[in-house]
């Protein structure tokens, strides 16, 4: 476990992006997992006066190491231990996990997931180190060598459960308020989850001041079972309420402490950490099996939509159901406060994201009315880490996603393309064809115009698309295509001339088969010889090719019955389970990533009678994307055209919704806790490189330095 | 470091044995010993089934040997004295020779017959096995040579029915396979330097004489086959991915029962989580539930495989726990998932319903590479090839007991630590 790379080092000096760094050395950091913020003393000043001389440090646990770090964040070093070659080892309890300080930053809670178990943490400048926690100098935690120095300091330890499998997780406590933020003559809850056992231990610290003997002391109060897989919490400021994720359920619990009674919040699936925004109105709930945030209300704990914006801005993929999109598995959050963010003008140019969002007409037009009127600039988002490494960032002062280019809004991306018999028709003769009824190609209403003729509406390419609404997805429309959920079954069996197939999950209604549609079978016909009854007419007339399309005449939901062709056996030519597909017929089917059965699914489309100028209103409309497909005009002798099977007609569509994401360029994943640092007040002044972010990356052993004032893919510190 | 430069070592080797096709050179092969053990495999009856990789070339070749664990069992109740080798435990007796890299080894699901992959050759060697008691002593016999067993050399596997050429170089990775009518077993294979896979057809000898085969290859896009799983619930098989592209880092995956017509998926794990490499793969007890190996960042991923209304594999993703350095092998043992992490000398003991890391045994032993399981008798032992230490770890792999993961014996001759 303690290989020593000087690779590593090398990386970090590397790494290092528009700033020098003093030397680094390897904090040796092995799945490091939590991260907190303390004021000290620098190593080389342990006695120091922390108010006037202390700085702030970091505190980091290592869960494969069974230690805390320390790291000197204004001499970029981590504390050193008489080995210079090793850092600073604080030894806490087996695989410490979750971890937090108390309110006023004198002492650290870690929880020990491997024996279930809590540890007390002494942040005094020269103690740093793990100390009792019941005060009984004759008792020592079991785990621990009786002869060492810590069993003979009787450090014990707060057990929090006796089930093995507790393997606690995460450890909260109340940020208070006021001056100072918490009493210390009032006992301090102290929250740690249990996802294995399903509870929320409460634990009581008692400063020691407030004690007659001068000794803090941590015990456990109370397990309160709250059922599925505890994760992540959030507390409110004054300790009230503790709301806990869950990765084994679609809903959160929310505890009230002083009752101990549990509500359940649905929020569509399981959710890993949560987090209170800073105006307490919201909690952010991250979920665990997409990239998704999605929004609880505190007041009505309900989920509630994410902020308004204006449409062009708005991410069709987040609402109230969906929640907060986001590309990727988001792990942690932090809120930061205090920088704006620059996003992309109208005109292109930067500009700090405001909570309007106008562009300059509408600015114009506002203070016209209003001489006083300001825009508001946001300053306090939320930054979630995601596994891939990426930060991404929300508005929590509005609630919302954050769009870099905000005045964009939906678009077809490229020309749509037309594919006939496996070749793409030029855009040159499909613009030829636009206002010509003797098109050879069938053809998208409008397909000339670039920009619709009202602003509300804009059209591209003869595709109408809804801003904020339009999501991003490929669109492929195939004329007589095959119906989702109908292709290549291999347990479909003739019984007459119905066709049977009880797959699981298997429903042909649902994949919207008609009667007329066919029903094409792919595997070869065991007839053969003259008496064939595969051939249609065999014996008496004999055909020349074997049949295998069938017209549905009747549909079922595991069935489908086909028109009876003279003749013809199916169960004699297909005895066995065969394999088949059903195409729709006369008509172009529809594939796209919105999910088949959700409300706005469009259906087939039928192509029209070509029309110039085309209809007002597309005949096909589903919300996302509206559209009119038109007949190709009539051939030479004047006869309808046909349309070959397969021809596709296919684009994508953008929303214009683009999140704002701060990707670093190492490549380490599974970005893990934040912490935002604020050293303007060490420093008098404010430059950007005052304002730091802390990001630790839980499975490449590094901990990332940035800046909220300057994100650039190689502006950051790695520190491993 | 170290283990970098033998692997190197090892590429370029092969490629100048296979070059030359030359005759096993180098010392005779040590008694009752291990010559950097790869593969492991657990016979249901109480016997290890070893292989040694012969990784520094210095003897005439790898080889296969048993330890009978039973025997084992009993040496340990009657308090066997610390430090003890157990080398006589070790079966020089139906040891058999394998050419140098040989790679991993599995038992069929009836016990009769092991598959082991021959990096050196290309080929795919099949071991019958059978039982044997005399003496009131039970041995697990491994045939497939035939005449007189040579004096003081281990036979060689030969004849059609016991080496299968293969089509691919550097095969590593194996899985056993529902067989198809006619059939008597079936093996996928795959390599380290292609991601081709070979279906192996072994014929039942009471119905055709003729001799197992390659019946077809798969193409996938792999670098390198890793390791292999399959589900039981969906019979889609899943393979992990050795060397990473730029910006890639996939799993493949494909339905074996669609035969050489399967479409291969693939799972690019790199937007979701970046990575390097994928490695071990094993399913949950409920069989849909896929937990894959990644290495930096180090931790082990669980996908949702259950298939959709459309037939194909969700693999939607479900969570992930970090582990240490170089996460090697993966293996399910009821409620809990075994990993070696070979760069750390560690077991990780991950327990799957909470996918929570549960236990850490350290210095496991040097370079820990497979694992697999002894559950017999209330007894629950996890088996550790050790690749740089010669040995197979015996762990205490009951979570109940006092001791845990605590090793209960080391058998074999323990190389030195340089």
């Amino acid at each position: 476990m303690r290989s020593f790379s000087w690779r590593l080092l090398l990386l970090a000096a590397i790494l290092g992006g528009c700033e020098e760094p003093s030397a680094t050395m390897t904090g040796r950091l092995a799945g490091p997992m939590g991260l907190g913020l303390f004021t000290g003393c620098a190593q080389s000043n342990p006695a120091c006066d922390r108010i006037s001389e202390g700085r702030p440090l970091l505190l980091i646990s290592d869960s494969l190491s069974d230690e805390l770090r320390v790291f000197d964040i204004k001499a970029r070093n981590f504390f050193a231990s008489y080995d210079p070659l090793f850092p600073l080892a604080v030894p806490v309890g087996e695989r410490p996990r979750g971890m937090a300080l108390d309110p006023l930053r004198r002492y650290a809670f870690v929880a020990n997931s491997a024996l279930a178990n809590a540890s007390l943490v002494d942040l005094s400048p020269d103690r740093l180190v793990e100390i009792d926690t019941d005060a009984d100098p004759a008792t020592c935690a079991a785990e621990l060598p009786p002869s060492g120095d810590r069993c003979r300091a009787g450090v014990s330890r707060v057990s929090l459960s006796e089930d093995p499998f507790a393997l606690p997780e995460a450890v909260v406590v109340p940020a208070g308020s006021g001056d100072p933020v918490w009493n210390p003559s009032d006992p301090l809850p102290v929250f740690v989850s249990l996802p294995g056992t399903g509870e929320l231990a409460v634990l009581e610290f008692r400063y020691p001041e407030s004690q007659p003997d001068n000794r803090p002391r941590l015990s456990l109060q109370r397990r309160i079972a709250v059922g599925g897989v505890p994760s992540g919490m959030a507390v409110t400021p004054d300790a009230v309420r503790v709301y806990l994720a869950d990765e084994g359920s679609d809903s959160v619990a929310v505890v009230e402490v002083a009752t101990g009674s549990v509500t359940r919040v649905p929020v569509g699936g399981p959710s890993r950490r949560l987090a209170l925004a800073p105006d307490g109105s919201v909690v952010y709930v991250l979920r665990l099996d997409r990239g998704r945030v999605m929004l609880l209300d505190t007041a009505s704990l309900a989920l509630r939509a994410p902020g308004d914006v204006r449409p062009e801005a708005q991410d069709p993929a987040t609402g109230l159901a969906e929640g907060i999109y986001l590309t990727g598995i988001p792990r942690e959050i932090t809120f930061v406060r205090g920088s704006p963010m620059r996003v992309l003008s109208e005109a292109g140019q930067a500009r700090d994201y405001t909570t309007e969002l106008l562009t300059a007409e509408e600015f114009e037009a506002r203070k016209a009315q209003e001489p006083e009127f300001v825009e508001h600039v946001v300053t306090t988002f939320a930054y979630l880490s995601n596994m891939n490494g990426n930060v991404y960032f929300l508005d929590a002062e509005n609630h919302r996603p954050i769009d870099s280019q905000p005045f964009i809004g939906a678009m077809v991306l490229g020309a749509p393309r037309l594919t006939v018999s496996g070749t793409a028709v030029a855009t040159e003769e499909l613009d030829a064809c636009v206002h010509d009824a003797h098109c050879p190609y069938p053809q998208l209403a409008d397909y000339d115009k670039v920009k619709g003729e009202t602003e509300q509406r804009p059209i591209y390419y003869g595709v109408w698309m809804k801003t904020s609404i339009t999501p991003t997805a490929p669109w492929v429309f195939t004329w007589e295509g095959t119906l989702a959920g109908s292709e290549q079954s291999t347990t479909g069996r003739f019984d007459g001339w119905l066709l049977r197939d009880d797959r699981p999950g298997l429903d042909f209604v649902a994949s919207g088969v008609e009667v007329g549609d066919r029903l094409v079978v792919t595997s070869a016909p065991q007839g053969s010889g003259a008496d064939d009854p595969c051939r249609p007419g065999s014996g008496a007339t004999e055909s020349d090719s074997v049949r295998s399309e069938f017209e549905i005449a009747s549909v079922g939901t595991d069935f489908l019955e086909l028109s009876p062709v003279e003749g013809m056996a199916p169960a004699a030519c297909w005895p066995e389970a065969l394999r088949y597909n059903v195409r729709a017929y006369n008509a172009w089917t529809v594939y796209t990533e919105i999910p088949l059965g959700t409300p706005r699914w469009m259906p087939r489309i039928h192509p029209v009678p070509f029309s110039d100028p085309p209809p007002e209103q597309p005949v096909y409309d589903n919300g996302y994307i509206a559209l009119t497909m038109f007949d190709p005009g009539p051939d030479e002798n004047g006869q309808p055209r046909q349309i070959p099977r397969d021809t596709t007609w296919g684009f994508n569509s953008d929303s214009g919704f683009s999140p704002l994401v701060f990707a670093p360029s190492v490549r380490a994943g599974a970005a893990g806790p934040l912490l935002p640092v604020d050293l303007s007040s060490e420093t008098g002044e404010t430059s950007p490189k005052d304002d730091r972010v802390y990001m630790l990356f839980t499975g490449s052993n590094a901990m990332m330095e940035f800046f909220p004032g300057q994100f650039d893919a190689l502006n950051y510190i790695l520190y491993q | 470091m170290k283990r970098c430069r033998k692997a190197a070592l090892a590429l370029g080797a092969i490629a100048l044995l296979a070059g030359c096709g030359a005759q096993p050179l180098g010392e005779d092969i040590p008694e009752r010993s291990f010559q950097f053990p790869v593969g492991l495999a657990v016979h249901p009856q109480g016997f290890a089934l070893v292989v040694s990789s012969n990784f520094d070339l210095r003897y005439a070749g790898g080889s296969l040997r048993t330890i009978d664990l039973n025997r084992l069992a009993a040496r340990l109740d009657a308090g066997a004295p610390a430090g003890e080798s157990f080398s006589d435990l070790i079966d020089d007796n139906q040891a058999v020779g394998l050419p140098a890299f040989a790679g991993e080894i599995h038992i069929s699901p009836d016990g009769t017959l092991a598959t082991v992959t021959l990096r050196q050759s290309n080929e795919l060697a099949l071991i019958d096995l059978r039982v044997m008691s005399a003496g009131g002593q039970a041995s697990l016999e491994l045939s497939c040579w035939s005449g007189t067993r040579p004096a003081g050399k281990f036979p060689l596997c030969e004849g059609g029915r016991h080496l299968v050429p293969l089509s691919g170089i550097d095969p590593f990775a194996s899985m056993f396979l529902p067989p198809t009518a006619g059939f008597s077993y079936e093996v996928l294979v795959g390599f380290l330097r292609s991601g081709d896979l070979d279906r192996v057809q072994i014929p039942d000898r009471t119905q055709s004489q003729d001799p197992p085969r390659v019946a077809y290859s798969l193409s996938t896009y792999a670098r390198g086959v890793n390791a292999f799983a399959r589900s039981p619930v969906s019979g889609r098989a899943y393979l992990t991915d050795r060397y990473r592209g730029a910006n890639a880092n996939a799993i493949y995956f494909f339905d074996p029962a669609a035969g050489s017509n399967a479409t291969v998926g693939v799972l690019n794990l790199f937007s979701l989580l970046m990575g390097s490499e994928t490695r071990g793969a094993d399913f949950l007890a409920d069989g849909t539930t896929l937990g894959v190996l990644v290495r930096n960042p180090n931790l082990i991923l669980f996908l949702d495989t259950r298939l959709d209304l459309d037939g194909n594999p969700a693999n939607s993703y479900q969570g992930s726990e970090v582990l240490g350095h170089g996460p090697t092998r993966l293996r399910r043992n009821g409620d809990f998932l075994y990993v070696t992490a070979t760069e750390d000398d560690a077991l990780y003991v991950v327990h799957a319903p909470s996918r929570r890391l549960y236990a850490v045994r350290e210095d496991v032993c040097r370079g820990p590479f497979e694992v697999d399981f002894w559950n017999e008798a209330g007894r629950q032992w996890a088996l550790i090839s050790c690749f740089e230490e010669d040995v197979v770890a015996v762990v205490d792999a009951d979570p109940a007991s006092p001791s845990f993961l605590e090793t209960l014996a080391r058998v074999g001759q323990r190389r030195p630590e340089e």
